[in-house]
């Protein structure tokens, strides 16, 4: 039991690590870059603000990071 | 004293709804072509076919759900077009710090998101000192857009055409100051270029008309769930997912001996597509296909002059990770943001 216990309190704390990470405030991209983030993975992607670059991310769900 | 239908005020929501539930507060304001009026139509089932009644008749009536659809057909302007396809595909990304902005526009990913982006639409009459409608729709989302060219004069060259529904959810009065209209910068096809697997159609100048269409197959029933929510005891839906969506491209162009459109059908040639619209540089619109096929090629003609219709078979392409990208500029920075 205790062992279950304590896998909950890991499981939360990486739930609330993921979280703060997600909601980091971070410095806006370069001029001429845009962030994309995928909503389930988490990860991140600055790329050249062309739609050559963001196609094929944002095809894959990943969805422009307001600054 | 009546209102004639030139009065109505169209608003059409620039940022999108932050919940479904939830009204937008920005608004653009657009002219059509079309005289529909939005009616929130109420839907009631009966008991004229339960059996127990000793006749066939009805006896009572039931409150079922709401019923809300209508449609835009516009003459297609850089920013009305930027708007159909924001909210009619989903996945939207503007850049620039100032006008014009670029809106890079792709279909959602169904591993991420079965919902669209939400809007909300508000349609009012002025009669009579007060307003003959003033209803606000909250919770819309495309079901289907087309962009159509042709040849001939005027902005008739060139046309967007939107299907919308909603869940049903409005508040009469609107409660809603509509801003003024918005400056729309109308493209007309003279100003177009298209490519099709690797064919120059317009410096060959043999394209006349022809579509891009998007159609996302709402789910509609499935907006009515278990816990949907009720308005005055009618059902409205929760959501709207997508279905099984489908997009469209068909031209007509003139038929030469060197034309290779059969020989593509045939040999199921792949290549890109890309039809770009503007009405200057800082407005206009790209509709690209990454992988084009021809499903159907017809002998036709137009005005005596023997043409082929081509009907295309957009293919997802798994390098550009998407069946279709649509990229614009306009002076509004703020739509489906």
């Amino acid at each position: 039991m205790p062992d279950l216990k304590q896998e909950m309190a890991d499981v939360a704390a990486a739930i609330d690590k993921m979280e703060k990470q997600a909601a980091a405030p971070t410095a806006p991209p370069a001029l001429g870059k845009v962030r994309l983030r995928h909503p389930n993975t988490g990860d991140v992607q600055v790329v050249d603000a062309v739609p050559e670059a963001m196609i094929p991310l944002m095809g894959r769900g990943y969805q422009q990071v307001k600054e | 004293m009546p209102a004639r239908v030139q009065q109505l005020v169209l608003g059409l929501g620039n940022n999108k709804q932050t919940a479904i539930g939830t009204a937008g507060a920005t608004f653009l304001r657009f002219k059509k072509l079309d005289t529909t009026i939005t009616t929130p139509k109420p839907v009631f089932e009966n008991d004229a076919a339960e059996i127990g009644k000793g006749h066939e008749f009805i006896t009572q009536t039931f409150p079922s759900h709401y019923d809300v659809a209508n449609r835009l057909e516009k003459y297609a302007s850089a920013e009305f077009t930027t708007w159909a396809c924001a909210y009619g595909l989903g996945n939207v990304a503007v850049t620039g710090s100032s006008a014009p902005y670029t809106y890079t526009i792709t279909p959602i990913d169904p591993g991420t998101t079965l919902e669209l982006p939400y809007f909300s639409l508000v349609e009012q009459v002025p009669e009579g000192g007060g307003k003959a409608v003033d209803n606000l729709y909250v919770g819309c989302a495309i079901e289907d857009w087309t962009y159509q060219f042709n040849y001939g004069p005027g902005r008739a060259s060139s046309k967007m055409t939107v299907n919308w529904v909603g869940t049903g959810q409005l508040t009469t009065p609107s409660g809603i100051t509509v801003p003024a209209l918005t400056t729309e910068n109308n493209m007309l096809a003279a100003s177009m270029s298209l490519s099709v697997n690797g064919v120059d159609y317009v410096a060959t100048k043999r394209i006349l008309s022809g579509s891009i269409g998007w159609k996302n197959n709402l789910l509609l029933n499935a907006g009515f769930y278990p816990g949907s929510g009720l308005q005055n005891g009618l059902q409205i839906r929760g959501r709207m997912e997508i279905g099984a969506r489908v997009p469209t491209f068909q031209f007509t162009a003139r038929l030469l001996s060197g034309s290779t459109e059969y020989n593509t059908l045939v040999a199921q040639t792949t290549g890109t597509a890309t039809l770009s619209v503007n009405h200057d540089a800082g407005n206009s619109v790209s509709f690209s296909f990454p992988k084009m096929a021809f499903q159907v090629v017809e002998n036709a003609e137009a005005d005596g002059i023997v043409a082929v219709t081509v009907t295309g078979a957009p293919q997802y392409d798994t390098v550009s990770s998407t069946v279709m990208s649509v990229t614009t500029k306009c002076g509004i920075g703020t739509i489906a943001q």
